[in-house]
Formats: C-alpha cells, sequence, structure tokens
C-alpha cells in the first residue's frame, strides 16, 4: 500500500478546483444540466404514477370488483360487511346505450347505481362541477366532456336509448369533471333499479372500496375460494400499470442516454485536461506524492464537481418545478405534479457522483502512472 | 568522509521498438558527502539519464545505485516517492513549478507532503523565499515570475525538506548571465553553509567554476 496523506490531497485538489475554472465549469455544467433532467424526469413519473392510480383506483378502476347475479347480492354483502378491511361497496349494473340530445348523439355505459352507497365508494360526487350529486329515476348524472359533445347543460334532458330501442328520458342534474378522460366522455350514472327494471339485465358489477387498496389481492383470493369471481385492481387495471411500466421503461432509458452523453463529454474533458497537465503531475510524483495520492486528487475533485452539480441541478429542478406546479402540466388530460422524495434525491447524487467520478476515473487513473523522468526532459 | 551516491557499473538502455539507444554504458561514480559535483557534457551525452536514475526519477538498465546507503534498484516504485521526498532535493532543466500554485504554495508543497500542516509548510516557505530575498513574489503565481525568479523557488522547494542531497538538471539553462550567477551562488551557499551534496548535469561552463569537482559525460561514459 501506497503512503496516502490526506491533506496533500485535499490541500492540492482544492488548489485545481479553484484554478481549472474553464473544466470546472463545464463539467458543473453537465452535471447540472443531467442531474436537472433526472430529477425532473423521475418526480414527474412520480407525479404521473400517483394521479393515474389515485385517479383511477376507487373512481375508474374499484378496488376489488365482483361479478354476481342479483340472486346472491345479499350473501356477498354478508359476506363483505364482515371484512374490517373493507370500506365501502356499491352494486352496479352496467348497460351500453346511445345518448341524444337534440341533433348531437354519442355512444355511452349507463352506470346504474344507488346513489349513497356509490358516493361512499368510488366518491364520484367530489368530482361535480356543476349541479348537484342526485339520481332519481328520471335523473342522471355525466361526464364533463360527454357533456360537451351532447351540448347539454344542467337542467336539460338528453335521451338515452336502450339496447332494446326503448327510450328514456333523463334530466341532467350534475356533471362532472374527473380529468379521467375514459369516464368523462362515456360514463352516465343513472338509478340502478330504474335501469334495472328497463332493462332486465340481473347481473351485477360490485364495486369494493378498501381501507388499504394493497390488500385488495388478498381479499379477491378470499373471496374467489367462496365461489365469488373476483377481481383484484391489480387485474383490473393491467392495461395502466403496463402503461407506467412503458413510461418507466422510457424514463430509464432517458436516464441512460444522459449518463451515457453526459459521462463522454466528462471524459473528453478530463482526457484533455490530462494531457496537458502531464508535466505538472510529474513535478508531483517528482517531489514525492505517490501514485495513489494523484489519482485520489483528481478523484477528489471530481466529486467536487459532481456535488456542485448535483447542488445545482436540484436547485434548478426545484426551482422549475415550483414554478410549473403553478402551471401544471397538461398530458393526456391529467395534471401531472411533480413528486419529489428523498430517495429521488439521494438517488441523483448517487447518479451525480457516479457521472463524475467514473467519467474522471479512467483520467485520474491515466494521471497516476504518469513517469515524472518520461515527461519532463523537454520543454 | 562517507559515499552519499554510489553508481556500480550502471547502465540504461531506451528500447524504442525495433530500435535501441544505450545512453549510460557502464557508468561508475561515487559522490562524497558535502561534495559539488558538476557533471558536464554535450547534449545526447546521457547526462539527464545519469540524474533521472541518482535522483530514483528512473531505473538502470543493470548495475547498482546506492543513494544515502540505500539501494535504491531495490526497492518498490511506490515507496520511491516518499524516499525522494525525505532525501533528495530536485531541480529541473525547465524550472518546473506548478502553475495552480503561488511561489509560496510551490515551496511549501513537498513539507506538505511530508506530513507539515498548510501553515506550517508555508511557514517554511515563507523563510526560504525571505532567505533567497523573494518575499515580494510569494503570491506570484510562476508566469508572472522571471526565469531567474523561477528557477530560484524551484531550488527554495527542493530545499524545504532538508534534503542531504540536491540535483539539478540544467539549473541555468534557460537563463540570463546575471540570473545565472544568482542561481549558482545560491547553489554554492546551500553546498557551503548546509552541507547538502549538489550535482549539477549541465553543459554551461560557467557550473564549474562553482563546483569541487567535475567529470565529463561523453556517449555515456564518464571520461
Amino acid at each position: 500500500m501506497e503512503d496516502v496523506n490526506f491533506r496533500f490531497i485535499a490541500f492540492m485538489a482544492s488548489r485545481y478546483f479553484l484554478s481549472w475554472r474553464k473544466q470546472t465549469v463545464v463539467i458543473i455544467a453537465a452535471v447540472t444540466g443531467a442531474t436537472f433532467l433526472y430529477l425532473l424526469s423521475y418526480s414527474m413519473l412520480n407525479g404521473l404514477t400517483e394521479v393515474t392510480l389515485s385517479r383511477s383506483l376507487g373512481l375508474a378502476v374499484p378496488h376489488v370488483e365482483v361479478r354476481i347475479n342479483e340472486s346472491r347480492l345479499e350473501g356477498l354483502t354478508d359476506v363483505l360487511e364482515g371484512y374490517s378491511v373493507v370500506e365501502a361497496y356499491s352494486p352496479r349494473i352496467l348497460c351500453e346505450a346511445l345518448a341524444v340530445h337534440e341533433e348531437y348523439s354519442h355512444g355511452v355505459r349507463l352506470i346504474g347505481v344507488y346513489d349513497l352507497m356509490e358516493h361512499n365508494t368510488s366518491g364520484i360526487d367530489e368530482y361535480i362541477v356543476e349541479g348537484d350529486w342526485l339520481i332519481e329515476n328520471y335523473t342522471c348524472i355525466l361526464g364533463v366532456k360527454l357533456a360537451e359533445e351532447l351540448r347539454v347543460d344542467v337542467g336539460e334532458n338528453v335521451t338515452v336509448i336502450l339496447p332494446s330501442g326503448r327510450p328514456w328520458m333523463l334530466r341532467v342534474s350534475g356533471i362532472f369533471d374527473t380529468g379521467v378522460a375514459e369516464l368523462d366522455s362515456y360514463i352516465v350514472y343513472v338509478s340502478l333499479p330504474k335501469l334495472r327494471d328497463l332493462t332486465g339485465l340481473k347481473s351485477l358489477v360490485v364495486a369494493v372500496r378498501l381501507r388499504d387498496p394493497f390488500k385488495s389481492d388478498s381479499l379477491a383470493e378470499d373471496l374467489r375460494s367462496m365461489g365469488y369471481d373476483a377481481k383484484p385492481w391489480s387485474e383490473l387495471a393491467e392495461n395502466i400499470l403496463q402503461l407506467l411500466e412503458v413510461e418507466s421503461f422510457y424514463s430509464n432509458a432517458l436516464i441512460g442516454s444522459i449518463l451515457v452523453i453526459t459521462g463522454l463529454g466528462i471524459v473528453n474533458v478530463m482526457i484533455m485536461l490530462t494531457e496537458s497537465r502531464k508535466r505538472s503531475i510529474g513535478i508531483l510524483k517528482a517531489i514525492g506524492a505517490s501514485s495513489m495520492e494523484v489519482f485520489l486528487i483528481y478523484l477528489l475533485v471530481s466529486v467536487l464537481w459532481g456535488i456542485l452539480g448535483y447542488l445545482a441541478g436540484t436547485a434548478l429542478a426545484l426551482a422549475t418545478a415550483s414554478y410549473l406546479r403553478e402551471a401544471t402540466v397538461e398530458y393526456f388530460s391529467l395534471k401531472v405534479p411533480f413528486r419529489f422524495s428523498s430517495g429521488i434525491f439521494f438517488s441523483a447524487l448517487l447518479f451525480s457522483l457516479t457521472i463524475s467520478s467514473i467519467s474522471c476515473s479512467y483520467s485520474a487513473y491515466r494521471a497516476s502512472r504518469i513517469r515524472p523522468a518520461e515527461v519532463m526532459r523537454f520543454e | 568522509m562517507s559515499s552519499i551516491v554510489k553508481l556500480y557499473n550502471v547502465t540504461k538502455v531506451y528500447v524504442d521498438g525495433p530500435i535501441e539507444v544505450r545512453a549510460l554504458k557502464g557508468v561508475s561514480l561515487e559522490v562524497k558527502n558535502g561534495e559539488f559535483l558538476c557533471i558536464m557534457g554535450p547534449s545526447g551525452s546521457g547526462k539527464t539519464t545519469l540524474l533521472n536514475i541518482i535522483s530514483t526519477l528512473d531505473k538502470p538498465t543493470s548495475g547498482r545505485v546506492e543513494v544515502c546507503g540505500v539501494d535504491v534498484t531495490s526497492i518498490p516504485e511506490k515507496k520511491l516517492a516518499r524516499f525522494r521526498l525525505r532525501n533528495i532535493g530536485i531541480v529541473f532543466q525547465f524550472h518546473n513549478l506548478i502553475p495552480e500554485l503561488t511561489a509560496l504554495d510551490n515551496v511549501a508543497l513537498p513539507a506538505i507532503i511530508s506530513g507539515a500542516s498548510v501553515e506550517e509548510g508555508r511557514r517554511r516557505a515563507r523563510k526560504l523565499l525571505d532567505m533567497l530575498g523573494l518575499s515580494h513574489r510569494e503570491k506570484h503565481r510562476p508566469p508572472q515570475l522571471s526565469g531567474g525568479e523561477r528557477q530560484r523557488i524551484a531550488i527554495a522547494r527542493a530545499l524545504i525538506n532538508g534534503p542531504k542531497l540536491l540535483v539539478c538538471d540544467e539549473p541555468t539553462g534557460n537563463l540570463d548571465y546575471k540570473s545565472k550567477v544568482a542561481v549558482l551562488d545560491l547553489l554554492k551557499r546551500i553546498n557551503r553553509e548546509h552541507g547538502t551534496t549538489v550535482i549539477v548535469v549541465t553543459h554551461d561552463p560557467l557550473v564549474a567554476e562553482y563546483s569541487s569537482r567535475s567529470l565529463r559525460l561523453i556517449d555515456g561514459r564518464i571520461k
């Protein structure tokens, strides 16, 4: 093991750091940019995941869904009442139909619900932007985009053409805006008993809301073992989870590319720097510095660059996120916030240090291998 | 008087592909403690190679080298840097100062490497610069100094750890006459007042006038 004097290493690294101004600016700028993109990408991905799941789970996708014939509903409710994790449940009848208002028409999905049970289960009433959550035999609630398509407003009537061809006139009592396009442009909430009477449908879908959505798999498993056709949200929202996985893959690919491109830029700057400082390194070694000390001096400078780049990149990302959060970001009609966490900041620090130190290690190694006798013979 | 440097039949061959250059062809040499030795010779005679071997910056192809009573050819490369730090002061041909450091920090550097605090190193460096009449230049960086000043600062740096041996490669190479005399006066003073052994390789005949012994190196052999 070679002798290593850390005081000397810190002294030289600080002098190099202060003297290599151009390289310092270039490399810190590169690490700042990379850290900024890293933090922004992952905080957006976090925000997208959070928004997608929070908007979808319980609202578009129930925590657990049980498909059942009306005759077994009572038995199922008894079972559900026995689980403390079950917060609420809402029986629904689903039916495709055509909604017509004046000369405008649109395909819709009717969801027959009991208004109080649906309020407790999906909380859709929290998204009412016009009118009230009021479902009676001849009233309905529909999404804001569908209302726009049909040019209908609260208090006006729409006619729903059922699969049998039977018309059903409904007064719009409320309009909701969830931000989830699938709901806002397609769903019409109506009275369950009336829809059942008009269609004769006996098959129900019971949406179950849990206190802890992550216990949906075990509840669904229990219900299946009792003979119910139950599905947890992880199966129901498979396409959403796949979308998030794809999003995550592209984010990782983007970050990987940033890492490689930034790293190569830094390697290039460092190689040029080391080449131009061969004589200086030769002097250090000739007057007594060990190869390990030379290596560590260069590495320490790169760590300082990494830390400053991280701090600057983090400040820039937070400032940008703070500014854009007010303006909000529209993404597939979702408002995606930036969600930072200690994990992201820690991984960004590792990311910054990895870029700077790995990129500089090669040059530091080359510097440490320089033989003074070879580099100091000529002017 | 005991010897500080002993070379036994030292050869050095540089190999560059099919080309072999025999820089030193069996050099044997003994330098006594406190000597001021001048090794002269024309360009390409092997002077710098010989000095690099004495100062442990390079290893001979064959032969044995003893410096301060230690067979340096047997010391592993990793340990040689610290051996140089403790025993040898080196002044290079082109007054190699570190451009990122001030004159004061350039001088203090070997002291800091050897374990002194930055403050202690600077205190010792300031004393040396004062002795050399360069106190007013301590905050200047190498490009702001004249050739003579840079060379004297390089000498101060070589002296800061109180080495037993000072080796100088063409220390007056690029200097005007006035600066040459100032540098040689300084080397003579160090040799006389501190008893430091000085070995200078040069092709400048003026250096020989300051030395206690002169040797000629011609075509890799001492004549």
